[in-house]
């Protein structure tokens, strides 16, 4: 008989727990042992009855976290400061890189970059007025000077032109008309017609030599178009004949060739009379 | 029944989720709280027989589980290192109500038939309504005599027999040795036996309850 086995093992067994080996051991015992069966058995009538506690069914609550738990780096607030906080750096860092000024002064805001350039104060209206003013006369002077100027001018070329025109050329003229004479003049017409008859006489003859030259030459030109005319018909005329023989050469030999032929023939049908 | 079956099938899906969860994903973690309340409510549930207690067990272990889950070394063990989150939190409100709360748990489990909750839960409520009733009578009288049982018996007997955890596990989560917790099953077992004899409600009876 196997010794009792622990506690332990025979709820291992109740359990399912056991390797093969041990169950088959407690099996044993127990085949052996109706009392120990017994109470097994009413522990697995409890382990039936036990069964009868069921679940409870229960729908889990939204687990609430503590606050804690959110970093505060991790809050939306502290994000979008950051962000605020970064962008303001940004601006902070290209503005001194460019080197951005920004003065208040006298109710006066002032943006640049770089060192600030002090100008005069801007002229008061008085000023403005005056300087426009002086600026005027001074224009005006300029004007007057100029105009009185051209008139001067003016007035002296006109002057100058009058005295020179109406008495100067008038005086010339009158003296010239007055020495010139009758002879003069005569003398003058006829060279001018003696210098005519001889530019015109020259002309003709120049102009009929040239005549006779030109005819000349039509008239050797036309003798040689004439000869040449006519050794071309002859040399027409020696081919067409040349032309005409041979042609008629032919028609010998053809006129020759047909009556050899019809005696040939005529001499054919009297020996085929003959034979017959 | 189910708890044989359930905490395995939770566990198969559980695996990727563990390491998400350890990762920080908070969806992860809703995830296993979602897979795991049910089990840790009603393990905190029969160890008290109080709802509001239980309720609170829960929402503690599952707080811990998320806050101190990036320690779990082994995705492994998360099951038996979630009952011993559980286990610890009950002891922790066992001991405040031993301090405060002077009142007998049997006093506070006075509802019984159509008053008790379960009665209002349960879906096998067509049933035969006398059966259903009987059923329920010898469910409420089993949860209080396991509460006549010491604590220690109390969390083995609750773990093993509807939680369905191996001895090994039960072990681990009571960080005894394996022989010990067998033992203490042994004798829970045991002394429920002789709690329902003192009650008069013999085998016989209790068979004819059924």
């Amino acid at each position: 008989m196997n010794a009792k086995p622990d506690d332990s093992v025979l709820i291992a067994y109740l359990y399912g727990e056991l390797d093969a080996g041990e169950k088959k051991r407690v099996e044993e015992f127990l085949e052996a042992n109706p009392e120990a069966l017994k109470e097994l058995q009413l522990l697995q009538q409890l382990r039936k009855h036990l069964s009868a506690v069921t679940d409870k069914e229960v729908i889990p609550p939204p687990i609430v976290w503590e606050p804690a738990a959110q970093r505060f780096w991790q809050t939306p607030y502290f994000k979008r400061l950051t962000g605020i906080a970064a962008s303001v750096t940004v601006l902070l860092v290209a503005g001194w890189l460019t080197g951005l000024t920004i003065r208040i002064t006298d109710g006066e805001l002032r943006i640049g970059f770089g060192q600030p350039v002090d100008r005069p104060n801007s002229p008061t209206t008085e000023e403005v007025q005056r300087m426009i003013a002086a600026s005027l006369q001074e224009n005006n002077q300029t004007l007057t000077s100029g105009w009185a100027t051209a008139e001067q001018r003016l007035t002296e070329s006109i002057r100058q032109s009058l005295a020179s025109n109406a008495f100067a050329n008038r005086d010339a003229l009158v003296k010239q008309v007055a020495r010139a004479t009758h002879d003069q003049v005569r003398d003058y017409v006829e060279a001018l017609q003696q210098e005519n008859a001889r530019m015109m006489k020259d002309y003709l003859a120049l102009s009929a030599s040239e005549q006779q030259q030109v005819i000349e030459e039509l008239l050797v030109d036309f003798s040689r178009y004439l000869n040449q005319q006519r050794a071309s018909d002859l040399q027409v005329l020696q081919t067409r004949l040349a032309s005409i023989e041979q042609n008629t050469d032919l028609f010998k030999q053809e006129t020759e060739q047909i009556l050899t032929s019809i005696i040939a023939s005529v001499e054919g049908g009297n020996t085929k009379e003959i034979r017959n | 029944m189910h708890a044989k079956t359930l905490p395995d099938i939770a566990m198969m899906h559980t695996e990727s989720l563990i390491t998400r969860a350890k990762e920080g994903d908070q969806h992860a973690q809703g995830k296993l709280v979602q897979l795991w309340y049910k089990r840790i409510y009603n393990y905190s549930f029969k160890f008290f027989l109080d709802h509001d207690l239980a309720m609170e067990v829960s929402q503690k272990t599952f707080i811990s589980m998320c806050r101190n889950i990036r320690a779990l070394q082994d995705t492994g063990r998360f099951k038996s290192w979630l009952y011993t989150i559980a286990v610890n939190c009950c002891r922790e409100e066992a001991r405040k109500l031993k301090n405060t709360r002077a009142v007998p748990l049997d006093a506070v489990s006075d509802y019984d038939g159509e008053n008790s909750p379960q009665w209002e839960k349960s879906q096998r409520r067509h049933e035969n309504p006398e059966r259903q009733y009987q059923q329920q009578e010898l469910a409420d009288l089993l949860q209080q005599c396991l509460m006549e049982l010491s604590a220690e018996q109390r969390e083995v007997v609750i773990m093993k027999e509807y939680e369905g955890l191996k001895f090994r596990e039960i072990a681990e989560v009571l960080n005894i040795s394996e022989n010990t917790a067998k033992s203490r099953m042994y004798y829970g077992l045991d002394g429920l036996r002789r709690i329902l004899e003192k009650k008069n409600i013999t085998n016989e009876t209790l068979s004819y309850e059924r």
